[in-house]
């Protein structure tokens, strides 16, 4: 174990009866990392988060928080330093969001001046403006507000590491992937260890730099996600990946921007056009992506456009091109 | 076929109070309790003047109905004010016109047009509040409006023949009396199961066994009748009592304070029970892991986050409890308990209905007053819970 080691778990089994929901895991998750465990429900991945902050006790093996076995802490103490947000969000119901925010600094009995300056601070982080949601209670939010302020809790308490139980799971398409972006903003500010339970691959691929395949209580794989998608170890793996859907998935994490030939003088794009046989006076027309925009996008907009160019903008200044050939042949870099 | 929709509820109601005051007996007149009275109609009673106003107000709450004017319900809630303020005046009016100075024993009874309109005047009101959507305090400050006026009415000496005061008049000691026991009983019988009813509650949290045991048992109470309840209590308890001098000391008997109490309690458990029970197991089951999981103690969880989300159903228990129990205190006087109870037995047996209505009217009251109070608490808590209540 190096100290850069934030959570492990060591041979780490939960039983119920006789019957083992999670079987002797194995699982090392360093410091800064957003690890996704995924899996069919009922793989013991669920259980395997609530083990980390003692909801559920583990059976057998040892849980350690950077070096020190987590039975050896209080069991207050320890949740109060790991945020925790659920997939119904878990609010307050009769508390405000201000309050519900609050939550685990007054229980750290912070001085309340500190308290409010938290809060507004982390309002400020989920693009919720202070003055319109500090004062609502959450049957006065959206879905997706609720979540926010759920995340806001968790983080409240300044704690080293965030576990999420499928907290996008309850939330329609749009909403989701919006949060999934803003999580993913926010963990470049913070970077915190994170643990996030799903069962949707795409949203493991999306978000994690770690992670970790279950079925029936055992780690089948663990990878980057590009590795993940080039060796999946097992046929479940593969179909978890959506069989022949890899590939799109695949071209779902590289950006245009990484694989677009740049534009330069237009005699310099005379010549590449003429040598992929196109027109270079036909490139007006083009349909256009942006550099963030990821290559499926980007295929996808060829099928629709019916054509293999696209021409890259940013804040509409061409920036590029790319083409179904350079599509074809992208590799990820990771 | 016109396009518009009226409202039915007040032209059927206006309408109704129109007839009755026209057609039945607004008030009667007995020379003493025991001689049968004389009808006299409203006009009869306050003369032709003043039916005429009541009248003209009716039909003009009546055809509001019919137009398009948008403070016409606003009108309408003044007309009814007006004439709620207007029934204890007209009673005092009814008295100085025709009760001569020389009739000591005279009093006058409530017809049926009295209670008719009454009844309609307060159907009005609920139906305007609902409609102008207003709160409740409002509806209770405009309620109080009558009773100023009755309380003018009386100090002014103009009230002194109205049977049921009559009635207070020859037991004014005895009422409060009455009053007193029956406040007692129930504040002491509802107190009580609420402790009792907690425990039970911890119990049935801690063991499962126990609420395939309670549950049962208390439903099984429930189901025996009062007064049968109330009768075998009088053996057990009338045995124990001749063999303990304390339970003598504390004047327990068979009859009386005691069995009573214990019947009341025993009927006041199930509701306080089944309410607190399901109020704090269905407290969502993720609220109380984030709570956990937030890094709350068990305590904690429980003030912070289970009792008070729980709080709206557990008063609910707490007022059906309580209104149950000012009912039922009145059969217990049966059984030698006292209370209010005594006048409606009392009066059944003499026939006297005047002193039926002194029971049974501050029975009614207080159970309004307990409605209203448990309610205004209800709405403190509940204003930010959007669980529905546990229906009874």
């Amino acid at each position: 174990m190096t100290n850069n080691t934030m959570i492990e778990l060591q041979q780490v089994s939960k039983l119920y009866e006789q019957t083992a929901a999670v079987d002797a895991i194995d699982l090392t998750i360093n410091k800064g990392e957003f690890c996704v465990l995924v899996g069919t429900s009922g793989c013991g991945k669920s259980t395997t988060l609530r083990m980390i902050n003692r909801l559920i006790p583990h059976s057998a093996g040892k849980i350690l928080i950077e070096d020190q076995e987590i039975n050896s802490f209080n069991e207050q103490t320890l949740r109060r330093r790991i945020g925790y947000a659920i997939q119904n969000t878990g609010l307050f119901p009769h508390w405000s969001v201000e309050r519900n925010i609050g939550t685990v600094p007054r229980l750290l009995k912070w001085p309340e001046k500190r308290i409010q300056e938290r809060v507004v601070e982390l309002l400020e982080l989920l693009n919720l403006p202070y003055s319109d949601f500090a004062h609502k209670y959450p049957s006065e939010l959206s879905g997706g507000q609720a979540q926010r302020v759920g995340v806001a809790r968790a983080l409240a308490g300044d704690p080293d590491i965030l576990l999420m139980d499928e907290p996008f799971g309850a939330l329609d398409p749009i909403t989701r992937e919006s949060l999934q972006n803003e999580l993913l903003r926010i963990q470049q500010q913070i970077h915190k260890t994170i643990v996030f339970v799903t069962h949707d691959m795409d949203e493991a691929l999306k978000l994690a730099n770690h992670i970790v395949v279950m079925d029936q209580g055992k780690i089948i794989q663990q990878a980057s996600p590009y590795e993940l998608l080039l060796n999946p170890a097992t046929a479940f793996v593969s179909q978890l990946l959506g069989g022949e859907d890899r590939g799109l998935k695949q071209a779902g994490l590289m950006k245009v921007g990484e694989h677009m030939f740049a534009a330069k003088s237009s005699n310099i794009n005379n010549m590449v056009f003429n040598s992929l046989g196109f027109d270079i006076s036909a490139t007006e027309q083009l349909a256009s992506v942006k550099t963030h925009d990821s290559l499926r996008f980007a295929l996808s907009v060829m099928l629709w456009h019916q054509c293999d160019m696209l021409k890259v903008e940013e804040e509409q200044q061409l920036v590029g091109y790319i083409s179904l050939q350079q599509i074809m042949q992208a590799r990820p870099h990771g | 076929m016109l396009g518009i929709r009226f409202d039915k509820v007040m032209p059927l109601l206006t309408g109704a109070s129109l007839l009755s005051i026209w057609s039945l007996d607004y008030v009667n007149l007995q020379p003493n309790r025991i001689l049968p009275g004389v009808g006299y109609s409203l006009q009869d009673a306050v003369g032709w003047w003043w039916m005429f106003i009541v009248t003209t107000l009716l039909i003009s709450a009546f055809l509001l109905s019919f137009i398009r004017l948008p403070t016409k319900r606003l009108l309408q809630l003044l007309i009814v004010s007006l004439l709620l303020v207007f029934m204890p005046i007209s009673l005092s009016s009814f008295a100085s016109n025709h009760i001569p100075e020389t009739l000591t024993h005279a009093r006058t009874g409530l017809g049926a047009a009295f209670w008719v309109l009454l009844f309609l005047l307060v159907l009005m009101l609920i139906e305007l509040q609902q409609k102008l959507k207003l709160s409740r305090l409002i509806i209770c400050l405009i309620s109080i409006l009558p009773i100023i006026s009755f309380l003018f009415a009386y100090l002014d000496g103009g009230l002194e023949t109205l049977a049921i005061l009559r009635e207070y008049n020859a037991r004014s000691d005895q009422f409060h009396q009455a009053v007193k026991v029956h406040i007692t009983l129930v504040s002491g019988a509802v107190f009580t199961s609420m402790l009792l009813a907690s425990c039970l509650v911890a119990l049935m949290r801690k063991v499962e066994a126990a609420q395939k045991i309670i549950f049962p048992l208390l439903n099984f109470i429930q189901t025996i009748p009062s007064l049968a309840l109330f009768g075998l209590l009088i053996a057990p308890l009338g045995y124990l009592a001749s063999k303990s001098e304390w339970l003598q000391a504390m004047n327990v008997s068979g009859i009386g304070w005691a069995p009573a109490m214990i019947a009341l309690i025993a009927y006041s458990l199930l509701p306080m029970v089944r309410n607190t029970f399901v109020a704090l197991e269905e407290v969502s089951s993720s609220i109380i892991e984030a709570a956990k999981g937030m890094g709350m103690s068990p305590l904690q969880v429980f003030i912070q986050v289970r009792l008070p989300l729980a709080m709206p159903v557990i008063l609910e228990g707490i007022r059906i409890t309580t209104i149950q129990a000012i009912g039922l205190t009145a059969v217990a006087a049966l059984i030698g308990a006292g209370g209010l109870g005594n006048f409606i037995f009392q009066g059944l047996g003499q026939a006297a209905m005047d002193m039926v209505l002194l029971g049974a009217l501050p029975i009614l009251l207080l159970a309004l007053v307990a409605d209203l109070l448990f309610t205004s608490a209800m709405a403190l808590f509940g204003r930010q819970s959007t669980r529905s209540g546990v229906i009874n």
